[in-house]
């Protein structure tokens, strides 16, 4: 069965992670692009009325799926090459993406509130669009300093969501929460704006200021005890990859130590990107060109953090040595 | 002069392809489903067919370069044998077991000369 052409044509114009999009209606995270520019923007189209049947479940190759700790399916994702890739969140929603990225589908679970299919959408879906659109993904959150993208890389539990966070109230640009877009401009590494969201630890919450949630942005839903999930001013555009940064906890040093890395190994590059289940040829030679592109022309270094040094402390830390590199980078 | 090549990342089974030159003289071209990417440290091969990586010291991703560049072992050897300042004999010799070794992999193709 040969997939529908995207018929949402007209309305809602968006941006997120280098793709401009389209949808009936305006989606959280995905705020209406004032002047969209032309070109071949990807179609949204929510289906309510076509909840999951068990034919649509079974077709394609599960090309990826991850369990929670008890065991349970969070995520599957199912290709089958005609058809294009198939997300399912139990509970949350199901999501159908043309093989060439140009159309989404998205179809909510009964009784998913609308925040949290169009958490799954931002988080999960367009990242995984984008990818099939000829950019790569790094799992990474993102600030812009000094006129560029600085990227933040780190295992659950490194700090990088809370660091994030503190760099945005020491004055860094919102960028992206958890997913980098790449791609190689005329030669040149860009990171393109992800969506307007971030998931906010609720831990770190508690550990603020009074106020300083709010001046992060807008609380959008509370998920009981993990995180929030805000609505946030983002950079308007696309900015050169000034820096990355591999955050790494509980080290025996003194303070934020920075460790220039000279010769990244590819590996771990590879193993920094955020889509794992689309392997066309085309994406894997992107991929390692993408990564390649990394390793030659960004600084990137080691952020060693003591588990005595605060997110806030270690943000300081990083703000400072970021901005003056990418200072002297400008002049 | 050290020649090395490990496999950088697992991806799936790699399918070895046969070669059918001896590898001792000829022409050599990079098959359309290989790409090479220098890294700072390395240079990774990426079988497209296989989706599988291989990882080349700096000696023999210079060696891919000068052999994408003149498509033939013995060129390649006139070549590197006057940046590394050695022998075209024993630049050729390394040549030939790389070429050996990436033919084995899918990752290049060898063909023998003909005699007219």
């Amino acid at each position: 069965m040969t997939p529908e052409a995207p018929t949402a044509a007209r309305g809602v114009r968006s941006n997120a992670f280098g793709i401009e999009l389209v949808s009936e209606t305006e989606l959280i995270g995905l705020p209406r692009t004032p002047n969209p520019p032309g070109g071949v923007a990807t179609a949204i189209e929510v289906d309510e009325s076509n909840p999951l049947g068990d034919d649509l479940a079974a077709e394609g190759e599960e090309v990826r799926f991850v369990h929670d700790l008890e065991g349970r399916k969070t995520l599957s994702v199912r290709f089958r090459e005609d058809r294009g890739y198939l997300l399912t969140l139990p509970g949350i929603g199901s999501y159908r993406v043309r093989p060439d990225g140009l159309a989404v589908t998205c179809i909510p679970a009964p009784g998913a509130p609308a925040w949290k299919w169009q958490r799954a959408l931002v988080n999960q879906v367009l990242p995984l669009t984008a990818t099939l659109r000829g950019f790569e993904v790094l799992h990474a959150g993102a600030v812009a300093i000094e006129g560029h993208a600085v990227a933040l890389v780190g295992h659950p539990g490194a700090g990088k969501s809370s660091t994030t966070l503190n760099l945005l109230l020491g004055g860094a640009g919102f960028f992206t929460d958890d997913a980098l877009a790449l791609k190689q401009v005329d030669g040149r590494l860009m990171g393109y704006p992800g969506a307007a969201v971030s998931n906010f630890p609720r831990t770190e919450r508690e550990l603020m200021e009074p106020g300083a949630p709010e001046r992060l942005g807008v609380t959008i839903a509370d998920e009981e005890e993990y995180r929030s999930l805000l609505a946030v001013e983002r950079e308007p555009a696309p900015l050169p990859l000034g820096a990355m940064y591999f955050l790494r906890r509980g080290r025996d040093v003194a303070g934020a130590t920075f460790e220039p890395l000279e010769d990244p190994d590819p590996t771990m590059l590879l193993g920094s990107t955020y889509v794992l289940s689309v392997r066309s040829p085309e994406r894997l030679a992107n991929q390692l060109g993408v990564c390649a592109a990394i390793a030659n022309q960004t600084p990137v270094f080691d952020l060693l953090i003591p588990n005595s040094v605060t997110a806030r402390e270690s943000a300081g830390a990083l703000m400072a040595h970021a901005t003056s590199m990418l200072a002297q980078k400008r002049s | 002069m050290r020649v090395d090549m490990t496999s950088v990342s697992d991806g799936f089974p790699d399918k070895t392809s046969k070669d059918s030159s001896d590898g001792r003289e000829g022409t050599v071209r990079v098959p359309d489903h290989v790409v090479y990417r220098s890294f700072p440290g390395e240079t990774v091969a990426l079988n497209l067919n296989t989706g599988r990586y291989h990882g080349l010291n700096p000696v023999a991703g210079r060696m891919i370069e000068a052999l994408s560049e003149t498509g033939s072992i013995e060129k390649a050897a006139a070549l590197l044998a006057t940046e590394y300042d050695q022998s075209e004999e024993r630049i050729g010799g390394d040549l030939r077991r790389l070429c050996a070794d990436l033919a084995e992999r899918g990752l290049i193709e060898m063909l023998a000369h003909r005699d007219a």
